[in-house]
């Protein structure tokens, strides 16, 4: 089934919230290693959409939303696009804001 | 056709361990269907199995016609099918309001705060399910049903966490809901509550599960009473 607004938001916000807090660590973490922290070469951009994707499903397993989910409709690869879209968003929002300020 | 769900000839192991070998349940419409069964007994399991959330080693679920081997919750949820499982439905994540809105968008549903009201817990809508007592969050969860108006619900144990008077409250909701035309399969050992209200009786004992019909008739049923129901078996006033 399509998810309607209500769900795509909420979902959409929890991927987005998901990918800003593990985007600011690893920046953190990449500014005391020394290494660029905004722009990522693309293996390590791609890594890290699906670790966000992955975080926002244990979010979802540590809601224990599985039944809720099913009871609704929505299929995982659903709820995955749902995830995916919030951080290929921000990383691509980040690779094209360092290519202009370079 | 009268009846909407059916898990036939089901078997399940867990690790080797053998828990249903040839287990059926059936949900039919406009009636209240209790499955008793002692703790570990398959109940859950086969209820998981029924709605979609639990691939059984052998035999089918029927829904509405259609006839399925592997089957998902998401599929038989589409097509009317509503399961509460046996720990929260609702999400700690979201308010009860959010949340009901949700399934009322999905489905085309009645009025969240009608429903709300209906089960006295229109002043809880803004809050979150954790805020709420057990007794409260299982009203929540009865009005997504009312919300959602599926055409079969499957309630794994709804009564945990709640006092007598409550359960005598959800079991009337059950009820009515019934009357209203949706079948309803609830697992529990309210026995005097759910016997009260049950319109057909199933027990789950060895793997398998026993037809034991009315209430009237289950209770006479003399290894189910001499094997589940123990020192409560008294055949209740026909």
């Amino acid at each position: 089934m399509t998810p309607n607004d209500e769900i795509v938001h909420a979902y959409m916000f929890r991927g987005a919230r998901l990918w800003l807090l593990l985007r600011v660590l690893l920046t953190v973490f990449f500014l005391l290693g020394g290494t660029p922290s905004i722009r990522v070469p693309l293996a390590v951009l791609i890594a890290i959409i699906l670790l966000s994707v992955l975080l926002s499903f244990l979010d979802t397993y540590r809601y224990r939303e599985g039944v809720l989910l099913g009871n609704l409709g929505l299929r995982p690869a659903i709820l995955g696009i749902l995830f995916f879209i919030p951080a290929a968003i921000g990383e691509s929002a980040f690779r094209i804001g360092s290519a202009l300020f370079q | 056709m009268r009846e909407i769900l059916t898990a036939e000839c089901v078997g399940k192991s867990f690790a080797g361990r053998r828990v249903l070998t040839s287990a059926t349940l059936r949900a039919v419409r406009g009636e209240l269907r209790v499955l008793f069964g002692l703790n570990g007994s398959g109940k859950s399991t086969l209820l998981k199995i029924a709605a979609g959330w639990l691939e059984p080693d052998n035999g089918s679920v029927h829904f509405a016609g259609h006839a399925y081997l592997s089957v998902r919750l998401t599929e038989l949820a589409a097509q009317g099918l509503l399961y509460l499982p046996d720990h929260d439905l609702l999400s700690n994540a979201f308010t009860v309001r959010r949340q009901l809105e949700m399934i009322r968008l999905q489905f085309n549903g009645c009025n969240v705060v009608e429903s709300a009201d209906r089960l006295g817990i229109s002043q809880h809508l803004e809050k979150r399910p954790h805020e709420l007592s057990g007794g409260e969050r299982r009203r929540a969860e009865l009005a997504a049903i009312f919300v959602r108006r599926p055409l079969c619900v499957l309630a794994d144990e709804p009564y945990r966490g709640v006092a007598p008077k409550d359960a005598q409250d959800l079991t009337s909701t059950f009820a009515s809901l019934a009357a209203d035309g949706v079948a309803v399969v609830i697992t529990g050992h309210e026995v005097p509550t759910l016997l009260a209200a049950a319109d057909h009786v199933s027990w789950c004992t060895s793997g398998t599960t026993y037809e034991l019909g009315p209430p009237v008739v289950a209770t006479h049923h003399p290894m189910f009473r001499r094997e589940y129901l123990g020192t409560w078996a008294r055949p209740i006033a026909i």
